[in-house]
């Protein structure tokens, strides 16, 4: 069930009352594990069973990995481990009709789980369902954020007491998800959709527009969801990681990929980049570079089947390793220009580089990604007109305040938590401040608003 | 070796690979302390430090190396 | 003891906050604006706007047995240029009506299995009006527009209720609505959301009832001259030809229509619209429909040699033609026998 429905609502209320009528580790930990075996089980009961199968693979695989710590025995079941469950999960990415939902999630971290067991930095967990909450908690099961095992199972090892300002601040995230998801990302992706699924019939202006316009779809789609997420766990006495700091403010694809999706990429910095950049290190720069790649194809691969996504990492690795070696050329060209007006720059070529290198991301063929490439200055079919992409003035001026919002916050927020700062506003002004939110929501957010289109004029 | 010796070392080692001649280092640094080491840096200091002291670092003592003094007691473990 | 009044405090600020949704859930099941909380009679005379495939098939179940369809007429809401009565000359049977608002090929699969499962139904005649846009929606639509009841769509009877109670709360329907419940009466800010007349169709063929005829008697050519009109007019249309949009799932579709009406040894008529945009049909996908239904089944209207049917006085309005077309297109169609 999707965060902004019904029954997810109904479910995380029931779950919510349940979970704090006793404070009790057991009774918390036995209420959060219905509630995510409901979760995923709703979808399709085959999902639930892959994830309690890798759960139970991987938490019996630990044990055995640490049995035999550095030995070649050892690193053989490491091995064996991480080619079947990254086996399984390519098989179920390329061959299965059926894609169980939030398995390249928990997939990870079911590997991080077990590559840091042989590395002798966790100890194996030996409570079977405190792991199993681990691996199948349904506030973080669809789209993460990724959490490592040492983060996340000492904090199951304590009972939640309700703490009133812990429950508030969490729902303030999740309404800030909500506002990101239905006032920014919903908003607009009808249009950008109306464009990126028919590139070959959208004139060249429509296409730039689009190209632009997605990455800020992407992020507030993204950052959406992880907020609630992040604010659901805090609801339930959890600390989960955020996935974005600010990633437009970048002056570089490095610096992107380290405010971007950021559980992901420090996954893969941990478990791809670092390790093979390790063993290739005696090659100097070479070695260095063919990590960067390998690193991001696999970062690419990880979000799709099919060779655009493979290309679209590609692009960020190729980027990446331009940047290291135009580095000094760069510094001096800063020096030259001046540090303010260089960072402009480079904020808005690293957005723009971004924004090219997600149509791969996008876009269902590489032909119709480079059709886009070529087409982009082409100008307008009819009239300008076509720029709106079929929404309405009013809702492109709703779109666009809310996006400028969404930047000012996320700047003040990065000085003083916002949250916070809410708490000290009297009584009154925080509520009409809350309502003023709900309201705002619901007036402007996308709730579904493209299917009610059968109104005909 | 001595600790202290390990780290002037390991100073000349960041300053030549960082391109930072007056970096100044103590055991309780870490990467995020040193601007400019990070992931991509990272294996080239690791590398010129196997070279300089003629050792051969293992991944788990790679992952086990959190601050400049975790480095330099790996190392002078390694000597021994 | 501070524990339990932090947790009512929060409680008691939650049940604050909710107490507007709460109750507008009262409303809601109450009024029962989509006519799916509890089972009706008369489907024909609420003033909202209906999931037009929900309501078609409900109004199915309560009268096949009185009725003893045989016969149906599928496909979007062009099928009301199609009345039943008018079939019935060529069919000599028992028609009726079942049709979607923006059916897409996906849902007009899932409404004729649906039929085909029903207990000792038979289907002998089928008539299927579609439009060229149709043929890209593979999909069967599952917003609270389009959703069908879970005996056609499979889906939970949760799925079902929740996604019609997500659409009462989508503001762009909650505020017109909430409107109507006050004033009492249509006014043309509720066009969409609030019928401005019903009933809307007929009760036991669910034929459309079209106060637009009377209104184009009445007013002649000033009829198209109306603000709506002289916006679609000023698009100037001209023919396209639309690029190919049949793919194997489409083709899988068909061909499961196909084996349906083999099992029931109907007599299948699939009619393309003629349509004021005037977009053509690819030739790639009417070879391909020909190949899969034979002969004497598909008729193609959105080409160019019914170019003239697409001439602005044979519609209400740009998306829906005239009932003096669709009588053509039946004449032809059976005439060809």
């Amino acid at each position: 069930m999707e965060f902004l429905s019904i029954p997810f609502a109904v479910c995380m209320t029931i779950t919510f009352i349940l979970y704090y009528l006793r404070r009790s580790r057991r009774w918390q930990h036995c209420i959060l594990l219905a509630a995510s075996a409901v979760f995923i089980g709703y979808y399709h009961l085959a999902y639930l069973i892959v994830a309690a199968g890798v759960t139970l693979f991987t938490f019996f695989a630990g044990k055995w990995i640490h049995k035999y710590p550095d030995t070649k025995k050892g690193t053989l079941i490491l091995w064996t481990s991480i080619i079947a469950l990254a086996g399984f999960w390519l098989i179920a990415r390329y061959w299965s009709p059926l894609f169980p939902l939030g398995i390249s999630f928990y997939t990870f971290q079911a590997l991080s789980y077990l590559i840091e067991i042989f590395w002798e930095e966790e100890e194996p967990e030996d409570d079977f369902w405190d792991f199993a909450l681990y691996m199948m908690l349904f506030m973080k099961f669809l789209s993460g954020p990724i959490e490592r095992g040492r983060d996340m199972l000492p904090q199951l090892k304590t009972a939640k007491p309700f703490s009133y300002r812990q429950v508030t601040r969490g729902l303030k995230l999740v309404a800030w998800g909500v506002f990101l998801k239905l006032v920014i990302a919903d908003r607009i992706a009808p249009s950008l959709n109306m464009v990126l699924d028919n590139v070959r019939i959208a004139s060249g202006m429509q296409l730039l527009t689009a190209t632009l316009l997605y990455p800020i779809q992407l992020y507030a789609d993204f950052a959406g969801y992880t907020a609630m997420a992040i604010g659901f766990g805090r609801m339930a006495g959890f600390e989960f990681h955020p996935n974005f700091n600010r990633p437009f403010v970048s002056q570089s694809t490095g610096e992107l990929w380290r405010r971007w999706h950021m559980t992901l990429s420090f996954w893969v910095r941990d478990y791809v980049f670092t390790p093979l950049d390790a063993t290739l290190r005696r090659y100097g720069k070479k070695g260095l570079y063919i990590s960067l790649l390998v690193t991001f194809i696999a970062i690419g691969v990880w979000h799709g089947a099919g060779w655009t996504f493979a290309l679209y990492g590609l692009f960020q690795g190729i980027v990446i390793i331009y940047e290291t070696l135009t580095k000094k050329a760069r510094q001096r060209a800063k020096k030259r220009i001046g540090e303010k007006t260089w960072k402009l720059i480079m904020i808005i070529r690293t957005y723009l580089l971004f924004a090219l290198s997600l149509l791969f991301f996008r876009v269902g063929k590489i032909s119709d990604v480079f059709y886009v490439y070529r087409h982009l200055f082409d100008g307008f079919n009819d009239s300008i007109k076509e720029l709106r992409l079929g929404m309405s003035d009013f809702y492109w001026i709703v779109f666009g305040i809310a996006t400028v919002i969404m930047f000012i916050l996320e700047y003040l927020n990065s000085r003083h938590s916002l949250i916070n700062w809410t708490e000290h506003l009297k009584a009154p002004v925080r509520w009409i401040l809350y309502a003023g939110i709900a309201v705002i929501i619901f007036l402007f957010g996308a709730f579904g608003v493209e299917n009610f289109i059968y109104i005909q004029f | 070796m001595e600790r202290k010796e390990v780290l002037e070392i390991l100073r000349d080692i960041l300053a030549k690979v960082l391109k930072r001649p007056g970096i100044q280092l103590d055991y309780g640094m870490s990467a995020d302390d040193v601007e400019g080491w990070d992931s991509l840096t990272n294996m080239m200091i690791i590398s010129e430090t196997e070279k300089h002291f003629h050792i051969h670092f293992k991944m788990r003592d790679i992952i086990r190396m959190k601050t400049i003094g975790d480095m330099c007691d790996i190392i002078i473990q390694k000597q021994k | 003891m501070k524990k339990n009044k932090n947790i009512a405090a929060f409680y008691l600020k939650c049940l604050a906050l909710a107490t507007p949704f709460i109750l507008l859930i009262i409303i809601y099941m109450v009024k029962d604006p989509f006519m799916v909380v509890r089972n009706y009679h008369d489907y024909d005379h609420d003033p909202v706007c209906q999931n037009e495939g929900e309501v078609s098939w409900m109004k199915y179940k309560e009268y096949r047995h009185q009725m003893h369809y045989d016969s149906f007429i599928i496909g979007a809401s062009c099928t009301k240029a199609f009345p039943c009565n008018i079939w019935n000359k060529y069919i000599h049977a028992h028609p009726y009506r079942m049709y979607s608002n923006s059916v897409g090929l996906g849902d007009l699969s899932m409404m004729l299995e649906a039929l085909n499962e029903q207990s000792g139904q038979p289907i002998k005649h089928l008539l299927i009006i579609t439009e060229v846009p149709m043929f890209a929606n593979d999909a069967p639509k599952n917003d609270f527009m389009h959703i069908m009841p879970p005996d056609v769509s499979h889906k939970s009877l949760i799925t079902y209720q929740t996604t019609f109670l997500q659409g009462f709360f989508t503001p762009k329907f909650l505020i017109p609505y909430i409107k109507y419940l006050i004033a009492g009466k249509f006014t043309e800010q509720e066009r969409g959301i609030i019928n401005d007349y019903v009933p809307e169709c007929t009760r036991y063929t669910n034929d459309a009832i079209l106060p637009q005829e009377k209104r184009i008697s009445q007013c002649g050519e000033n009829y198209w001259r109306q603000k709506f009109w002289q916006k679609a007019m000023d698009r100037h249309y001209r023919p396209t030809l639309e690029p190919p949009m049949i793919s194997s799932i489409q083709i899988h579709n068909f061909r499961m229509i196909k084996s349906i009406c083999q099992r029931h040894h109907t007599d299948l008529k699939l009619v393309i619209s003629p349509n004021f945009k005037e977009q053509m049909m690819n030739p790639k996908d009417l070879a391909i429909l020909h190949s899969i239904f034979g002969p004497n089944v598909v008729y193609n209207y959105a080409d160019r040699k019914h170019l003239r049917m697409d001439n602005y006085h044979n519609f209400y309005d740009p998306y829906h033609y005239r009932i003096s077309v669709g009588r053509e297109i039946m004449r032809e169609i059976y005439h060809q026998r």
